[in-house]
């Protein structure tokens, strides 16, 4: 027998007919039998008779052969499919690898497209679907006290007397837990200052996490007088305490106190997150102010409960404990949230935009490849007209072609898995830059399905359109006219490129208005001058430092001693540092004018050592700066800036008046300008600074100005000065420069921004690409007219005028569709973008000149390449 | 002639059968005219258990099928042995020959003393 070449398989589309074949063979050799007989000289009737009554059993032969025949025809069409499938990818392949250019422009547009998507994917999915690693995680919520019903996620902090009551009334929850973050100093060996939280006793239980060594706190451990005990994580028993093996019972003097380790926790269950310390939440319920707001408080649902429910419950709590304590709950309101929102809720604007981002990206890629594969079909289309001709159906070539473009389409989607792989903590640390450390974006099995997923809707979404387009022609014409008409004029191609060109126009509005909104951030006046200042964090704990005179003395002195380091020009230090050292705020009373009831004044303030404007820079508008004389014993002084003052005496007689702002009336002395004590992005709000030496809390913030160069080199003298004044417990902690932290506090905004610009750029390129091509295309197509116009006299330079305005148009249509899409986009990104609202006319005329620039650019070969076509060889082509 | 036992037959159709087409494409007339005349006529096979045995032997890749024109112009389904067909060939022979050589050694043998 022959060798079936491929081909003939196609001819199995009308199947055969098992029955028939069968009856065809055994009639032949009836009929056989009878000739032999009539040879031998018989009468053909006396012949047929014998030569049936030889075969015998005629029905059941047949009935046999023809069960054998179809029981293996059902097993073999199982198999025919992955036949079919294999010579298919065999011959994409082949294809494939025969266009080399044109398959690695397509594989990289898909796999610019799927590595995007796919990063966002898997931080989507980490963020959004993944469990939270706590045993109890799906039933982990948060409550918070929410003012005037101004619903923000994250942390909204709660007091203690509010939690007991909630703890008491809700029916909502199993438990309630509340936390309270602080730095500790612990003094094993040198003093060094550890992230940690005062936690109450049930944390862990609401976690539903144990401990891995030792025990989680018991139930009154976190009563007022229990023994002084302490857990903590195992990096840190690891790092600190030389390992978790009989550390369990040590003593270890933390937060100025001997306590007693009485568990270690696994990292991963570390809450809140970054803490490596927790100590007993020990508060007398007695001696707790209701208004005095600084927990952060988790629950258990019950189980069954369902969020709004809860919400309800505790709302129902908030309102009773409204109406009996009109003055510190009159306006705030308990609001539970899954903790999930705790982790994301910041991020989720982020999340949003960069992935519609992305998929504007794997958009604009599909599109490019579908407009590259048009292009490359009149190549094809004597091929695919071939291989109708002998009979292949429609169905069977479209199979065909669409099994190219999944191929393609896999191919583009690994280096595509590989992108994502390394984009994705680039990517994830725009959104979530203080993600915790369990939260890590690794490509799972389900952003490996994602990817696939992407990957072969892509194929289907680039490759249809080519695949019908093509299998729509007459294969007749096409095989006659040799040149075929695969849709001459290119008007599927152009609406592809059209679209890529709107696509990519959006992204660059996006980027835009990103990179606008970062340079307004970086334009906004601070109200200080960052320039060469250095800060460090100082905490005072145990005996020696409860005496408040003690504090005061150290504070001064350190100053002293720092400022007095050769090379220095200044030093003092605040409570909280500007800039993301937000905030504590103070029920303030003003001399005169009282507060509506309900509506108490609360003033953002900060305690401060005299020198402190002058270090940062702060102008002092009017009045006096602190001096040493300030203290303790003389008469309470306060300085307020200057939004405050202009909202409270706008009459300008401010120097003299008396506020309150806790610990009784104080003289205003002075008058400074507005910082940026918070976000950037926040507008100026009343602010005052009291002397520290009046009110000296247990942690300060220095700052420290330089005369020159890098005010970083003074750090081994501030840790000196530091333990000169105490060598065990006055541990300096989180040195860095201002601008750090005016860096840190918009990296967010930086990264986004830089991000949607890569985006945009890449857009920009697969569009150019994609323009391109399809200039080429009319370019190659038009070769007979264009020679013909310019033996006909036409300059050279009308015919690239010709070319360039047709890539003009399409731009230009393209430009319309995609500034109207990007306005949308942008009213959606001023929402949390600072400083930019939808209508920049800049931003879309910057963005439109960019995108028809290089349209045209990237028409300018394909046109030059027309202007110089040789008349003679164009009219002679064909 | 002799009457052969339905059992022996059956065992050796297959051997048979991919022996008659070991020569080239036959159709089934062909195989059972050759088997005929190999045999000078001693072995008439049943006509109806023929056309199963080969519709088994091409499931089971043996010999393969083609539909093809005849001496006398009549399309008719031709079988070919295949390369796994020859070697099955090859084996079933060799297996029947020795069975064959036993039988005979048997039947041959001098009477044993008791």
């Amino acid at each position: 027998m022959k060798y079936q070449p491929a081909w003939r398989r196609y001819l199995r589309f009308w199947g055969k007919n098992i029955p028939q074949d069968v009856d065809d063979e055994l009639r032949f050799h009836i009929e056989m039998r009878v000739n032999e007989y009539v040879a031998r000289g018989m009468t053909p009737d006396d012949a047929r008779r014998l030569a049936t009554q030889r075969f015998g059993d005629a029905g059941g032969a047949r009935d046999s052969c023809v069960n054998i025949q179809k029981t293996h025809a059902r097993s073999e069409g199982r198999t025919e499919f992955g036949v079919m499938l294999a010579q298919d990818l065999t011959f994409a392949a082949r294809v494939l690898r025969r266009q080399t250019l044109p398959t690695i422009v397509a594989a990289t547009c898909v796999a610019l497209g799927i590595g995007a998507t796919t990063a966002m994917f898997s931080i989507g999915n980490t963020m959004l679907l993944r469990p939270l690693p706590y045993p109890n995680g799906d039933r982990l919520v948060s409550i918070g006290s929410v003012r005037d019903g101004a619903r923000n996620s994250g942390a909204t902090v709660s007091s203690f007397p509010d939690l007991l009551d909630w703890r008491a009334r809700q029916r909502a929850f199993t438990r309630i837990a509340a936390t309270y973050r602080a730095d500790f100093t612990v003094a094993s060996g040198q003093p060094i200052r550890v992230t940690g939280a005062a936690v109450t006793a049930n944390l862990f239980a609401t976690l539903g996490t144990g401990a891995e060594v030792g025990r989680v706190f018991q139930d009154a451990e976190d009563a007022p007088g229990a023994p002084a005990v302490a857990i903590v994580s195992h990096g840190f028993a690891v790092r600190h305490l030389g390992g978790v093996e009989s550390l369990i019972g040590q003593r270890i003097r933390i937060a100025g106190a001997r306590r007693t380790i009485v568990g270690v926790i696994p990292d991963r269950w570390a809450y809140p997150v970054g803490a490596e310390i927790w100590l007993p939440l020990a508060r007398d319920p007695l001696r707790s102010s209701r208004g005095d707001r600084n927990l952060e408080v988790i629950a258990e649902l019950r189980a069954g409960m369902t969020i709004a429910a809860a919400n309800q419950d505790m709302t129902s709590v908030g309102v009773q404990l409204g109406r009996e304590y009109p003055r510190e709950n009159g306006t705030t309101m308990p609001v539970v949230e899954p903790l999930r929102e705790h982790f994301v809720g910041a991020a989720r604007p982020g999340l949003i935009a960069l992935g519609a981002a992305t998929l504007l990206i794997l958009l604009v890629g599909c599109a490019n490849v579908a407009a590259l594969q048009l292009a490359r079909a009149t190549s094809r289309a004597r091929e695919i007209a071939v291989r109708a001709a002998i009979g292949a159906g429609r169905a069977r070539i479209v199979g065909q072609l669409l099994t190219e473009s999944a191929l393609l389409a896999l191919v583009g989607g690994a280096a595509g898995l590989g992108l994502a792989y390394a984009a994705r903590n680039v990517i994830a640390r725009a959104i979530a830059q203080n993600a915790p450390p369990w939260m890590t974006f690794d490509i799972d099995l389900r952003a490996l399905g994602f990817a696939m997923l992407a990957s072969m809707l892509a194929a289907i979404v680039f490759g249809l359109a080519p695949a019908l387009r093509l299998t729509r022609l007459d294969p007749v014409a096409t095989l006659h006219g040799g040149h075929s008409s695969v849709d001459d004029r290119g008007r599927l191609q152009g609406f592809f490129v059209v679209l890529e060109i709107a696509l990519s126009l959006v992204l660059l509005v996006g980027a835009g208005f990103a990179i606008q909104s970062l340079l307004r951030l970086r334009s906004v006046p601070l109200g200080f001058d960052p320039e060469r200042v250095a800060m460090f964090r100082v905490a005072m704990q145990g005996q020696r430092y409860d005496s408040p005179a003690e504090r005061a003395r150290v504070v001064a002195a350190l100053g002293e001693r720092v400022a007095a380091i050769p090379g220095v020009e200044s030093a003092a230090a605040t409570t909280y540092a500007p800039v993301a050292g937000c905030c504590s705020q103070f029920g303030t009373n003003i001399a005169g004018q009282p507060a509506p009831p309900g509506k108490g004044l609360m003033v953002t303030g900060n305690m401060v050592i005299p020198g402190f404007f002058r270090t940062l820079q702060i102008p002092l508008i009017s009045g006096r700066d602190f001096t040493n004389a300030d203290d303790a014993n003389a008469p309470r002084v306060v300085i307020i800036n200057e939004t405050f003052a202009k909202r409270y005496w706008p009459a300008g007689d401010v120097l003299g008046h008396l506020i309150d702002t806790g610990g009784g009336m104080a003289a205003i002395i002075g008058i400074v300008g507005d910082i940026k004590q918070g976000r950037l992005i926040d507008a100026p709000e009343p602010q005052f600074y009291r002397a520290y030496a009046q009110d000296p809390w247990a942690t300060v913030t220095f700052v420290v100005r330089a005369r020159g160069g890098n005010v970083l080199r003074f750090a081994g003298d501030i840790r000196q000065a530091a333990r000169d004044l105490d060598p065990i417990a006055l541990p300096v902690s989180r040195l860095s420069t201002l601008q750090e932290r005016i860096d840190t506090s918009i990296a967010t905004n930086r990264v986004l921004g830089r991000l949607l610009a890569a985006f945009a750029a890449m857009a920009l390129a697969l569009a150019g690409i994609g323009v391109y091509a399809l200039m080429s295309f009319f370019v190659t197509r038009r070769t007979r007219e264009l020679g013909l116009r310019m033996a006909l006299g036409a300059a050279p330079q009308r015919v690239l005028i010709l070319v360039l305005r047709q890539a003009g148009a399409l731009a230009a249509v393209g430009g319309v569709v995609g500034l109207a899409a990007g306005a949308l986009a942008a009213r959606g990104l001023s929402h949390f973008l600072y400083g930019v609202s939808a209508a920049e006319p800049t931003i879309y005329v910057a963005a439109a000149a960019t995108l028809v620039t290089s349209a045209l650019l990237a028409s300018a070969g394909p046109a030059r390449r027309a202007s110089t076509v040789d008349p003679m060889v164009a009219l002679r082509a064909e | 002639m002799a009457e052969p036992s339905v059992e022996v037959l059956r065992g050796t159709l297959d051997l048979l059968i991919l022996k008659a087409v070991s020569w080239g494409p036959t159709h089934g007339y062909g195989v059972a005219r050759w088997i005929e005349q190999a045999t000078s006529d001693v072995l008439q096979i049943e006509e109806g258990s023929l056309y199963p045995a080969l519709h088994r032997l091409e499931v089971r890749g043996w010999i393969a099928a083609e539909w093809g024109t005849s001496d006398n112009n009549r399309r008719a389904k031709f079988y070919t042995l295949t390369v796994k067909g020859r070697a099955q060939l090859r084996v079933e022979a060799a297996t029947w020959t020795r069975f064959a050589q036993a039988v005979f050694a048997a039947l041959e043998a001098p009477p044993q003393p008791a």
